[in-house]
């Protein structure tokens, strides 16, 4: 189960709009030809998160934030907690060799660098001086 | 037993963390989610038995400098504030908080004093 598609699955979560939810959310952006992705992912320890790649397009994030048990008394319950899944389509192949990941302040940091095959090439145009 | 005081403003730069209280029985525990946020950004103040949470995500505002090629952006640099009512139980002057992994613990013990007490009663001779 996905708490970041299904919303808090615990029955104390009580609906409000003006909390934010931070858990999930994810910024994209390019710096030169590197894909640079931050995805929040506050109070997850560092092996608990799993990152994959396929065919250097897809990208998955996946993990588990830690479930408390059944005993814990909650006044409160907004924060959600199981497992979590994010997936994005990349706009270009990425390689996979040299991706950089780092998890640090609760914030997940991907950088993955564009495949060399798939910059683009300037193509030379030829006068042709016989016409 | 526990209940926020304002409900903050909806700027864009501000936003209201996500928050659980636990309660043990001899504290409560107040959790809030703030990613991006280190020791120092975090402000927490108590006064009058309200208790107030103010955080700044590291490198805040400087991302709004840098212009960069942005695909998605959805969790855009923003100030976190909270504020809630501290019940009467609980003792202000022991409250004692720490931050791990962008998650604020917060924890805020009951008074001992005043409640009914139990007294020991000891056999003597």
């Amino acid at each position: 189960m996905n708490f970041l598609a299904k919303g808090s699955l615990n029955p104390h979560h009580e609906h409000r709009d003006d909390v934010y939810e931070s858990f999930g959310s994810m910024d994209v952006y390019l710096e030169d030809q590197v894909l640079v992705v931050e995805l929040n992912v506050p109070g997850v320890s560092k092996d608990q998160i799993s990152v994959q790649l396929d065919k250097g397009t897809a990208l998955s994030i996946s993990g588990t934030r830690a479930v408390r048990d059944d005993k814990t008394v909650f006044l409160r319950k907004e924060r959600g907690e199981g497992r979590f899944e994010r997936l994005l389509a990349l706009p270009f192949p990425v390689d996979a060799d040299r991706v950089d990941a780092k998890y640090e302040f609760g914030v997940l940091t991907l950088k993955l660098p564009r495949l060399a095959s798939s910059l683009p090439r300037r193509i030379p145009v030829n006068q042709n001086r016989d016409a | 037993m526990w209940s926020e005081v304002t409900r903050m403003p909806k700027f864009n730069s501000v936003r209201v963390p996500r928050a659980d209280v636990l309660d043990s029985g001899t504290e409560l525990t107040l959790i809030l989610d703030l990613p991006g946020v280190v020791e120092t950004g975090v402000e927490l103040v108590v006064e009058k038995q309200i208790l107030k949470v103010r955080a700044t995500p590291e490198g805040f505002g400087k991302a709004l400098e840098e212009p960069t090629h942005a695909l998605l952006v959805e969790k855009s640099a923003a100030i976190y504030e909270r504020t809630f009512r501290l019940q009467n139980e609980i003792d202000a002057t022991a409250i004692h908080a720490n931050l791990a992994d962008g998650v604020l613990t917060v924890h805020l013990p009951k008074k001992t004093d005043g409640g009914p007490r139990r007294i020991p009663v000891v056999l003597a001779g």
